[in-house]
């Protein structure tokens, strides 16, 4: 089964971002599953939407390395695939029916050609007047740069403008990628999610667009009768006061409720997440887009990229009529978070699988380099290779950079979701849960983690002949070994607030 | 094939003795003792866990083979012989016997080594 899941603006990249951490950390998923993400905005040059896109390619490549997708291997009784599992794919690799445009492999496929202001998009100067002169009703156009609506540079998406967007994204049907779309979804069991923002100005446009798109009668049968699902992120930061931006924040609200009485009547699909939250009392700054909107991680972004998963993972008779809405709910409304606030369904197919990856995480960019001489590195020519073989290299920067920041950034947050400290010794990451240790116990430690390496790299060698493909089975096996000495958790929240 | 070993190096001594009754119980004791050695260091402890596996930990093992080789051929030579104090032939067999003891066990930590777990690449 594919899920052909449409990101819409900035809001969809993060939430595409924390997908490929949890895709990478092994959260559950349908065996069959590729994810084949198509991120659509107008700002090419988005910091969250680079930062995306550089994330799902290490994905790909340190995937491609891990494991050999072919029938035999898959078959393979002694491989797991647990972490970098579920295989993530740009559209433009797919075979698409009479496709007359290729899009690129990009995850990120041009929008449109179009470069320049609003104005230009709509071909203003080519109007007459009296239709130039409706415009000027409907839209601002004044020269004061926080308002000007016509003279909008789209290409920093549309700054909260959802009457921009709508009307850019009207043309989406004659698009390159939405044609390659249509052509490469051919498959009755494959179904589509899209990720939006409800706040925004990209992600409010596009999201009833897409789906309006989506069900139109003159689309093929196969996508009409899809199975579809959608995140709807409404408000959960704020921004910092920017009298110069265009996005202003106190729309967030009215926005919102314009937009959900709206979706009430006019999008209908089988299943739709929302989330949102109080925003804390940290402010984002009030950036209108290009490459310096990098915003901090946050556990909404990370739950929303759980309702693909959710949805993902339900199967085809569980859709229906009276089921379609879903919220998401937490054991207690702290500010900071740990393991205990989730719920089972959260605990075991999110949390379960982040625990042994930080366990990897921390095993490789921090045991490893320190135990290059040991036999079972120098078995897997980690002293020549970690440096320099791409495989390593991807694995080290996903890791030690993307992921490591990913979980520091959602702990700082507010709402903050603080459960690792990776800086810590092995014993002490899980922070619900210290493993004790004792004068015979010394729990996880250096010298438990070199003779389980030794240990499980030496049985490896015959099922996996190749350095890389063993590596990956020595990191899924050897974060298993130290989620066995953690031990159960205590579940309970304390009374302590 | 072990009279022919050691008086390679030392010679025929005049005391038969050494030729019939010492070199080759001597050089089987310690060909079978630098194989346990070897053993012992990658197939028990270099299996066992990451304790005992490292290059200065071999050199300690390849050190107790040549003392071993030493001792064992002198104390051997003075039983056999029923000599008070050790002569220069002595101790030049008992110098010999270091050596291939050290020799044994180098050559059975090359073949010995690929069982091993953490010692697989001790010394090299």
């Amino acid at each position: 089964m594919k899920i052909f899941l449409f990101g819409i603006g900035g809001t969809g990249a993060r939430v595409l971002r924390s997908l490929t951490m949890l895709l990478a950390a092994g959260a559950r998923t349908p065996a069959d599953l590729t994810i084949i993400p198509i991120l659509l905005d107008m700002d090419m040059q988005n910091g969250d939407t680079e930062r995306a896109l550089r994330l799902v390619e290490l994905y790909r490549a340190i995937r491609r390395t891990a494991y050999k997708d072919t029938s035999a291997s898959q078959g393979s009784q002694t491989e797991r695939r647990t972490f970098f599992g579920t295989p993530v794919q740009p559209l433009g690799t797919l075979q698409a029916e009479n496709a007359q445009e290729k899009i690129g492999d990009s995850v990120l496929p041009k929008l449109t050609e179009h470069e320049g202001t609003f104005e230009e998009f709509l071909s203003v100067s080519s109007m007459d007047d009296i239709d130039r002169e409706l415009l000027k009703l409907l839209y601002d156009n004044s020269a004061r740069p926080t308002s000007a609506e016509l003279k909008l540079n789209l290409s920093v998406g549309f700054k909260g403008n959802p009457n921009i967007g709508s009307v850019v994204f009207n043309a989406l049907e004659d698009s390159a990628v939405y044609k390659y779309f249509t052509g490469a979804f051919n498959d009755q069991t494959d179904r589509i999610f899209v990720i939006s923002s409800i706040f925004g100005g990209t992600g409010s446009a596009g999201f009833p667009q897409l789906v309006k798109l989506l069900q139109h009668p003159s689309q093929k049968i196969q996508i009409r009768n899809a199975k579809k699902g959608a995140v709807t992120v409404m408000p959960y930061f704020a921004l910092e006061e920017n009298s110069e931006s265009a996005i202003d924040q106190n729309r967030f609200l009215s926005k919102t409720k314009a937009a959900l009485s709206y979706y009430q009547t006019q999008v209908n699909l089988d299943a739709l997440y929302y989330i949102g939250d109080r925003p804390g009392s940290k402010l984002y700054p009030n950036v209108e887009g290009g490459s310096r909107q990098t915003n901090n991680a946050h556990i909404v972004e990370m739950l929303a990229a759980a309702a693909i998963l959710d949805f993902a993972n339900k199967p085809d008779g569980e859709f229906s009529e009276a089921k379609r809405y879903y919220e998401y709910g937490l054991k207690r409304n702290d500010r900071v978070l740990d393991l205990p606030h989730f719920y089972d369904q959260t605990y075991n197919n999110l949390l379960e699988p982040l625990i042994r990856f930080v366990y990897a995480t921390k095993f490789f960019t921090d045991f490893v380099p320190a135990n290059l001489g040991e036999a079972f590195a120098k078995n897997l020519k980690l002293s020549q290779d970690l440096r320099t073989n791409t495989f390593y290299t991807s694995l080290e920067n996903f890791m030690n950079h993307h992921f490591k920041s990913w979980l520091h950034e959602m702990a700082q947050n507010d709402r903050g979701f603080h459960p690792f400290d990776l800086p810590n010794d092995f014993n002490t990451i899980v922070r619900s849960k210290p493993i004790e240790t004792g004068f015979f116990d010394k729990g996880i430690s250096e010298k438990f983690l070199r003779d389980q390496a030794g240990k499980i790299e030496n049985n490896l060698q015959a099922a996996f002949p190749q350095p890389e493909m063993r590596f990956m089975q020595l990191l899924i096996e050897m974060a298993e070994r130290c989620r066995e000495k953690l031990g159960p958790l205590n579940r309970q929240l304390s009374d302590a607030v | 094939m072990f009279v022919a070993l050691y008086e390679l190096w030392l010679g025929q001594n005049n005391d038969p003795i050494y030729a019939d009754e010492i070199f080759t119980p001597v050089g089987v004791i310690t060909l079978f003792v630098s194989l346990g050695l070897a053993a012992l260091f990658y197939l028990l402890l270099g299996r066992w866990r990451s304790v005992f596996y490292r290059t200065p930990h071999w050199i300690i093992v390849l050190v107790v083979a040549g003392i071993f080789g030493y001792a064992y051929a002198l104390y051997y030579a003075l039983g056999a012989t029923g000599a008070e104090e050790t002569d220069s032939y002595m101790q030049g067999f008992g110098g010999i016997n270091l050596l291939y003891a050290l020799i044994y066990f180098f050559i059975f930590s090359l073949v010995l080594k690929r069982f091993s777990i953490f010692a697989k690449r001790t010394p090299f």
